[in-house]
C-alpha cells in the first residue's frame, strides 16, 4: 500500500478511536521520510490525542531545528529576536514547539491572565514581551489609561517589566500623533520606573482601515519624532511601493521593525500567484511564501526591512509552512537564501 | 452587525484543542471591532469591514458576548475594557447572550 493511502487509511480509524501506537508510530515514520519542514502534512486531518499531538509537535520543532536571531533594529539596546514571535492569541499547544525551535519574543503578553505553564520557568531574561496599550487610538493623550494598563498587568501576570509598551493600532492622524501626547509620557514615566524600556507602535493605516493617515504619512511623522524605537506594520505581498519605501526609511533610521498580517493581507494574491510562490521556493505554500516575502524585503542599502514577523497561528500544519518560513535550515533545503 | 457576530461565533464553534483556526480568523475581525466600539460602549449596527466606515446612524451591544467569549477562550483580557464599557452602557437585558 502506498504511503498516501496509509495515511488516508489512518485518518479514517482514527476518527473512530485514538491510533494504535504501532499505527502512530508508523505514520511518524512516513511523517519524517517528508522533509524538512513538511512533517505536519501527514497528520492532516487525524484525531490525535493531546499525548499523540505533543510528539507531532516536538517532530515538528526537530526538523526546523533552532532559529537564528537578528537585531531588532539599533535603539532596543542589542535586542537579538528570532524572525517570528510568538502571540498571546496563538493555540496554546503551539508554545512549546515554538520554544523549542528558539522564539523568543512574545508579541501581546500583557494580555495574557497569567503567564502561561511553558513560559513561567523561563529565565526573564531568555525572551522579550510587549504590552500593547489601548489608550490609542480612541484616547491617546489618556495618560491614566496607559499607566494603568501596563501596572495592573504587571500585577496580574507577575512579569517585573515588559520590553516594550506599544501604542495598540497606533494614531489616528499626524495631529493625534504629535498633539495628543499622553500615551508616551505615561511610557516615559514607566520607564523611569522601570516597568517598561522602549516604545514602539503596532500602526494601522488607511490601506485596510479607517479612520486612519496613509502609511507614507504616518510613518513619516513617527519616524521625524525620533520617539518610536519599534514599529510594528502591516507588509505583505503586493503592497504598494511608496508603503515599502517608507518602512525602508523606519528601518535605516534604527527603528526595530516587525511585519504583521504577512498571510491576512497578502496571502490571497500569493496563493493566486504560483511563480512569486516558487521564486521564494514555496510552491503550493502561501503561508511560507509571505513569511519569507517579508523577511527578504530590502532596503536601498540591501539590508532587510523587517527583522521579525508576527504570524496568526492555530494548529500544526501553519505552525510548520510559516515558522519554516523564517527557519534557515528549511531555507537551505529548498534552496533560498532567507539571511544574505 | 448581528448577522456578523452570529457568523463569527458559528465559526469560533468549529474551533477544537488542536485547532483554533476559526478563533484566529475570528480575532482578526474583532481588532478591528475594538477600534470601532464608541465612546456610547456601542458599535454601529452596519458597518463597512472593509473601509471601517459606519454604515447609518443606528448603535449595537451585538459584539458584546463574541469579545467575552474570545477573552474567555484565550484566557486573556484583550477585550476587557471594551466589554466593561459596553456593560456600563446599560439598557441591555438578559437577551444578550
Amino acid at each position: 500500500m502506498q504511503s498516501n493511502e496509509q495515511l488516508e487509511l489512518f485518518q479514517q480509524q482514527s476518527r473512530q478511536k485514538p491510533l494504535a501506537r504501532r499505527d502512530f508510530l508508523r505514520v511518524l515514520t512516513i511523517a519524517g521520510t517528508a522533509g524538512v519542514g513538511c512533517a505536519a502534512a501527514a497528520f492532516a486531518g487525524m484525531a490525535l490525542t493531546r499525548h499523540q499531538r505533543s510528539e507531532v509537535a516536538a517532530l515538528v520543532a526537530d526538523g526546523l531545528k533552532k532559529l537564528p536571531k537578528r537585531k531588532l533594529g539599533t535603539r532596543l539596546g542589542g535586542m537579538m529576536v528570532t524572525p517570528i514571535c510568538i502571540s498571546s492569541d496563538w493555540n496554546r499547544e503551539l508554545l512549546a514547539p515554538a520554544l523549542d525551535v528558539g522564539v523568543n519574543f512574545i508579541h501581546k503578553a500583557g494580555y495574557w491572565h497569567q503567564m502561561p505553564e511553558e513560559i513561567k520557568p523561563l529565565p526573564r531574561d531568555s525572551y522579550y514581551t510587549d504590552i500593547t496599550v489601548d489608550s490609542t487610538p480612541n484616547n491617546p493623550d489618556d495618560f491614566d489609561r496607559a499607566y494603568n494598563q501596563v501596572t495592573t498587568a504587571l500585577d496580574r501576570t507577575g512579569l517585573r517589566y515588559f520590553d516594550i509598551m506599544r501604542a495598540h493600532f497606533g494614531w489616528h492622524s499626524v495631529d493625534a500623533f504629535k498633539n495628543q501626547t499622553g500615551t508616551y509620557r505615561a511610557f516615559q514615566r514607566l520607564k523611569r520606573e522601570g516597568k517598561v524600556r522602549y516604545f514602539g507602535v503596532s500602526q494601522h493605516a488607511n490601506l485596510y482601515d479607517n479612520p486612519y493617515p496613509s502609511y507614507p504619512e504616518i510613518i513619516q511623522a513617527e519616524i521625524d519624532s525620533g520617539l518610536i524605537d519599534s514599529m510594528q506594520v502591516w507588509f505583505s505581498y503586493g503592497f504598494p511601493k511608496e508603503v515599502e519605501e517608507v518602512f525602508a526609511k523606519a528601518s535605516k533610521a534604527g527603528i526595530g521593525m516587525t511585519a504583521m498580517k504577512t498571510f491576512a493581507y497578502g496571502g490571497g494574491r500569493m496563493r493566486q500567484d504560483p511563480a512569486r510562490m516558487a521564486a521564494l521556493k514555496a510552491e503550493g505554500m502561501p503561508g511560507r511564501a509571505c513569511i519569507r516575502h517579508a523577511l527578504s524585503a530590502r532596503r536601498p542599502d540591501g539590508k532587510p526591512i523587517f527583522q521579525t514577523c508576527v504570524s496568526a497561528i492555530g494548529n500544526m500544519q501553519v505552525f510548520e509552512e510559516n515558522v519554516g518560513g523564517a527557519s534557515q535550515v528549511v531555507a537551505l533545503r529548498d534552496g533560498f537564501t532567507l539571511f544574505a | 452587525m448581528e448577522s456578523l457576530v452570529a457568523a463569527l461565533q458559528a465559526w469560533v464553534d468549529t474551533a477544537t484543542d488542536d485547532d483554533t483556526t476559526a478563533v484566529c480568523a475570528t480575532l482578526h475581525v474583532a481588532h478591528r471591532l475594538k477600534g470601532y466600539q464608541g465612546a456610547d460602549g456601542r458599535w454601529p449596527d452596519k458597518l463597512d469591514l472593509r473601509t471601517g466606515r459606519p454604515v447609518g446612524e443606528a448603535r449595537t451591544l451585538a459584539p458584546l458576548a463574541l469579545l467575552r467569549r474570545l477573552d474567555a477562550l484565550q484566557n486573556t483580557v484583550e477585550f476587557q475594557e471594551a466589554c466593561a464599557l459596553a456593560e456600563a452602557a446599560g439598557d441591555f437585558g438578559p437577551a444578550i447572550e
